[in-house]
């Protein structure tokens, strides 16, 4: 990990990247859910990051999600693996899973255990690959005044706080104590939509019309998206005609009372997504052979 | 085949002659012939004798009369009984009713009640008892059955009466009953129930030995009837009836039948439709003349007629005189006379009746002058067979046949093969069976015939040995079971077939194109193995020939197509193209042809399977290349057809993912774009491309998505976009539409970016919609962060996010 190289040749510019990068650790397709029956909801969990400012990437495995009802009843939503980079999703939610036909009611608790914790620290003009310790893999987040409606969707952020999550040991080393705020979420929520939501759509079906399911690049969710006329599509297409199977796209979109997501953007990414990366420029440095930059993926 | 036989009265011997010459011919007899009256004597005499019949007690050789009361009661019934003998006219009371002067009393343990029994009375020669059920005392009785045994001393009898069964006749009369010495049962058959009305039809037999009743039918074949004779027929071991009347009072019938207790259930009653009846009767006065095994009737006078089973013939014997079978002074006619046989002393008794004024019966008899013997019949009758002739072969159906003799009578000849019977008695000579030989296996077998007399003897024959060989023209059947008609096939394969015969497959000889294919196969199952590569490919011919030992044959045949194939597939990748770099996913294509038929196309990387094998063109698989390790790899497309054959084509390409948590060198070129993704945000971005043109625009904290080429090594971008991202700082200075962060110290980030909102900008945690923004907030701001605007620096922002 954490290795660093400098290119520099007979090329006019160059650059030297810094990848701390996340990747896809489920491959499964999954099927949207289906409306769910009177006595029964749908669940969108949703995660988002706050601040964090030294911190450039955090990347951590998600192995399992379950909630626990008000008669202390667990239910395991998902135990497919899916790896989450937190720190590009402040302001840029991302779906981490859809649930289907959870008794509806009121739900306590939702826990979420976690692998596999990575970071790029920026401290003193560079970046590191760190690799913390997990105070506790599986954290338990108390929910308050939550509840599933009968025959409804309803959405819930699972908010990373990576400022008030790290921190460092007496030896120095990182420590990541998760917190984690929940927030319930509707399709009025303000910010709470997929913002450059990359994924492969794996299906385009026929009702509701226009709409195609995508797979997120992290793994376990596959979202239902529905474009209308005041969608823009770019990156090469035009309209919805464009898309098709096994496509990479980019979405922004806002969450619906469904749990599909009405798209503002779907813009075509790269046919091959090992060819893509996203992040943040650590440093840009200049030189008589070029220029050459650091970058933090993160995407 | 038939034999000429002597007539039948030839084959018995000279005592009998006259006999049966009678029999034959109907010639009045001149000698001991004639009835003579029998003077009564004995101390006690029965009175008032009718409505019953006379009884042979073989083991006290005495007739049997249970009859009326003696002393001159007023009952008109009786179950007093007494012996007569014919030769002095001797009356012996045997048993004396202790109720001889009550009418109809109820039965006791100890005795029946009187009653009219007719023939509802029987002599079992197996236990030496009389039997009675039924009949009437003035009404029907219900169902009972006693037993009565002596010592032939007067004054020795006793009666027993038997549990009633919960099966029985019921109540009866009139109905006729007879033991039969052959099945050790008695048989009841006919009579009518409750007061005189419509007679049955039902025929019963009883076990004495279990005290079981078993009805045989419902409705028999002789009809319904009443007051008929019932006689059991030791020469044949079977019953005869006669007589009687359909209903009470109805006319009398003659109606001959034959009760064989042997026979099927459904066939034990058959119409003897002999060639003359004898006259109707009803009450006729009747016996069993056991010596000349025949029934003896006496229903008009001067006609006595006897009827023997073996001949089929009523004979009217040509007696002339006699007592008249309805005397002047019996009330109820033949209802009050009866008879009986008397074996031992060879007469045939009348009894007559001096009506209701009393006195014991009047008595005629005729003696035929022959006391037997004691055994009666110790001679074995003599048999042979005469067909087929021993050591013939025989076909088809034969006629199997033997002369048998007697001294006195053949009841039967029964044939035998092997030991087991060949079909049912013959009772009637000349004695022939017929053989359909094709019911038993070729080969030799043994014929026997045993002729059995009525006095229970039987002779077996010599036995015959034949040989049956039957032609068998029926074929086999035969049909191929693999492989299956139009099948196409390769290689070596089992050719398999079923077949079957009315006796045997011999063996299945396999063809190929008319040709054998292999030996022939002499056991299920049939099979044998063809090599296919033997032949040219094209289309074949099996044949399955199945044979019996007769030498019967039948073929079955499929055609099938040979599809030998020896040319490999030829099998190109068609990407990636060798040489090249590749990252992420790609498919892996590949074109593949063949002579016959592409089975399928299996990928592999460095020598391991990729996938599944592609069954169909045209011919792709996916490939993450992040499971293979960056470098040089040997993509492989492995063609296979339907034989077997293979081909395998290869790429040699470089796999260069960039790491997922590693940096790696990237090259940026004169052909790298650079653009700017700004969707909402063109509103305040007035020149993109101006302000991201090149790499001179690129700063510290910017979001970028680089997109590189796969085919470059060490990597180039492609193309550099500048995304939104966010930057936290605290506000330091705000003004309309725009204001300066201060990001926190240390960070990537300039230590002050001015931000620029519009209309398109969204704010989220702030007193209103459009902020505003103070300075000393603590905001999150999404946006694009540009570094070479005219201004400077400045991050345009789509959402202003109010941090606590």
């Amino acid at each position: 990990m954490g290795k660093t190289k400098w290119f520099s040749g007979t090329i006019l510019l160059a650059m030297a990247i810094v990848l701390s990068g996340c990747g896809t650790t489920g491959s499964n397709t999954t099927t949207p859910p289906p409306p769910p029956p009177p006595g029964s909801s749908n669940l969108t969990v949703f995660a988002t990051d706050a601040a964090a400012d030294n911190v450039l990437a955090f990347k951590v495995d998600v192995t399992s999600i379950s909630v626990t009802d008000s008669s202390g009843k667990s239910t395991t939503l998902t135990t497919t693996p899916q790896t989450l980079e937190l720190r590009h999703l402040q302001l840029a939610p991302t779906v981490a899973l859809q649930a289907a036909n959870l008794p509806s009611g009121q739900y306590n608790s939702i826990s979420v255990t976690l692998a596999n914790p990575e970071l790029a620290v920026f401290s003193a003009g560079t970046v590191s690959q760190k690799v913390p310790t997990l105070s506790s893999s599986t954290v338990s987040i108390p929910l308050t005044n939550f509840s599933l409606p009968s025959g409804g969707t309803q959405g819930l952020a699972l908010d990373f706080d990576l400022n008030s999550s790290i921190s460092t040991n007496a030896s120095g080393g990182f420590v990541v104590s998760p917190v984690i705020h929940p927030v319930a979420v509707s399709s009025s929520s303000a910010g709470m939509e997929l913002v450059d939501s990359v994924g492969q759509i794996s299906a385009m079906p026929s009702n509701p019309a226009k709409s195609f399911d995508y797979q997120l690049m992290s793994g376990a969710a596959t979202a239902r998206v529905v474009t209308d006329a005041n969608t823009v599509f770019d990156g090469g297409i035009t309209s919805f005609a464009n898309l098709q199977v096994g496509q990479y796209v980019e979405v922004d979109g806002q969450f619906q009372s469904d749990g599909t997501f009405l798209a503002k953007y779907v813009e075509l990414s790269a046919s091959n997504p090992g060819l893509r990366v996203q992040g943040v420029v650590a440093a840009v440095s200049t030189t008589t052979t070029g220029t050459s930059l650091s970058l933090v993926v993160q995407d | 085949m038939c034999m000429l036989r002597a007539p039948k009265a030839i084959q018995v011997d000279m005592k009998r002659l006259a006999v049966l010459l009678i029999a034959l011919f109907a010639a009045p007899l001149t000698w001991g012939q004639a009835w003579t009256s029998i003077a009564p004597t004995g101390a006690a005499q029965p009175q008032e004798t009718n409505w019953t019949t006379a009884v042979y007690d073989y083991q006290h050789k005495t007739l049997l009369l249970t009859q009326d009361d003696s002393g001159g009661g007023t009952g008109i019934y009786a179950d007093t009984v007494y012996g007569f003998n014919p030769t002095n006219g001797l009356w012996t009371q045997i048993w004396v009713s202790d109720a001889k002067t009550t009418d109809c009393p109820g039965d006791t343990a100890t005795r029946p009640n009187h009653r009219h029994t007719y023939s509802q009375i029987s002599w079992d020669t197996f236990r030496n008892q009389l039997n009675i059920t039924a009949g009437s005392c003035q009404g029907a009785l219900g169902y009972d059955w006693y037993s009565f045994t002596h010592t032939g001393a007067a004054g020795s009898g006793s009666w027993t009466q038997s549990p009633n069964p919960a099966t029985n006749p019921g109540n009866r009369q009139e109905g006729a009953m007879v033991y039969m010495a052959n099945v050790d049962k008695v048989l009841l058959y006919g009579g009518f129930t409750g007061a005189n009305g419509a007679a049955g039809a039902d025929t019963w037999e009883y076990t004495p030995s279990t005290n079981t009743w078993t009805q045989i039918c419902s409705n028999c074949g002789p009809g319904a009837r009443h007051a008929h004779v019932l006689a059991y027929d030791f020469a044949s071991g079977k019953v005869i009836t006669y007589g009687g009347q359909r209903s009470f009072g109805g006319a009398n019938i003659a109606v001959t039948y034959i009760y064989d207790p042997n026979a099927p259930v459904a066939s034990r009653w058959t119409a003897a439709n002999p060639t003359v009846e004898a006259p109707a009767a009803a009450y006729a006065c009747f016996g069993y003349d056991k010596q000349r095994g025949r029934l003896l009737i006496y229903p008009q006078q001067g006609h006595v007629f006897s009827y023997t089973v073996a001949s089929n013939t009523w004979t009217d014997l040509g007696i002339a005189g006699g007592p008249s079978p309805s005397p002047a002074g019996a009330p109820d006619g033949t209802a009050d006379t009866y008879c009986g046989y008397d074996y031992d002393h060879d007469y045939f008794v009348f009894f007559g009746t001096p009506g209701l004024a009393g006195g014991p019966p009047q008595t005629f008899g005729i003696n035929f002058g022959n006391p037997p013997n004691s055994p009666p019949d110790p001679t074995p009758p003599t048999v042979s067979l005469t067909a087929p002739a021993g050591g013939s072969t025989l076909t088809g159906t034969v006629t199997v046949s033997a002369n048998a003799a007697d001294n006195v009578a053949v009841i039967g000849v029964q044939f035998q093969l092997d030991g087991a019977n060949l079909g049912a008695e013959d009772g009637t000579s000349p004695y022939s069976v017929s053989w359909n030989t094709t019911t038993a296996t070729n080969g030799a077998h043994t014929l026997t015939a045993i002729a059995r007399d009525g006095a229970g003897n039987k002779t077996t024959s010599a036995p015959v040995s034949v040989t049956v060989n039957n032609l068998d023209t029926t074929p086999p059947t035969v049909s191929i079971t693999a492989p299956a008609n139009a099948a196409t096939v390769s290689g070596t394969i089992t050719v398999s077939a079923t077949a079957s015969d009315n006796v045997g497959v011999a063996g299945v000889q396999f063809q190929l194109d008319g040709a054998n294919l292999g030996a022939e196969d002499t056991a299920s199952p049939y099979t044998t193995s063809w090599n296919t590569t033997a032949v040219a490919n094209g289309s074949h011919t099996l044949s399955a020939i199945a044979r019996d030992a007769a030498g019967n044959k039948t073929t079955a045949t499929v055609t099938v197509t040979v599809s030998n194939d020896s040319t490999p597939p030829t099998v190109s990748i068609t990407a990636p193209a060798t040489g090249v770099t590749v990252a992420g996913t790609i498919t892996i294509s590949a074109t593949a042809s063949d002579n016959v038929g592409v089975a399928g196309v299996q990928f592999q990387i460095d020598g391991t399977n990729l996938g599944a094998e592609d069954i169909g063109s045209p011919y792709t698989t996916s490939w993450n290349t992040n499971s293979a390790s960056n470098g040089t790899h040997t993509l492989s497309a492995i063609a296979r057809d339907a034989a077997g054959n293979k081909s395998t084509a290869t790429v040699s390409v470089t796999v260069s993912n960039i790491p997922p948590t590693s940096a790696l060198g990237m090259g940026v070129d004169a052909s790298t774009k650079f653009s700017v993704e700004v969707r909402e945000l063109a509103p305040l971005v007035s020149c993109a491309s101006c302000w991201f043109a090149s790499a001179t625009d690129v700063m510290a904290g910017q979001t970028l998505e680089i997109r590189v080429r796969p085919a470059t090594n060490p990597q180039i971008a492609d193309q550099v976009i500048l995304k939104e991202g966010t930057v936290d700082g605290t506000v330091s200075v705000a003004s309309t539409n725009q204001f300066v962060i201060q990001p926190a110290t240390g960070t990537v980030w300039p230590t002050s970016i001015t931000v620029v909102t519009g209309s398109v900008t969204t704010f989220t945690g702030f007193a209103s919609a459009t902020g505003p923004v103070q300075a000393g907030q603590k905001v999150s701001v999404r946006g694009l962060l540009f570094k070479s605007t005219p201004n400077g620096v400045q991050l345009i922002a789509s959402s202003v996010l109010l941090r606590p």
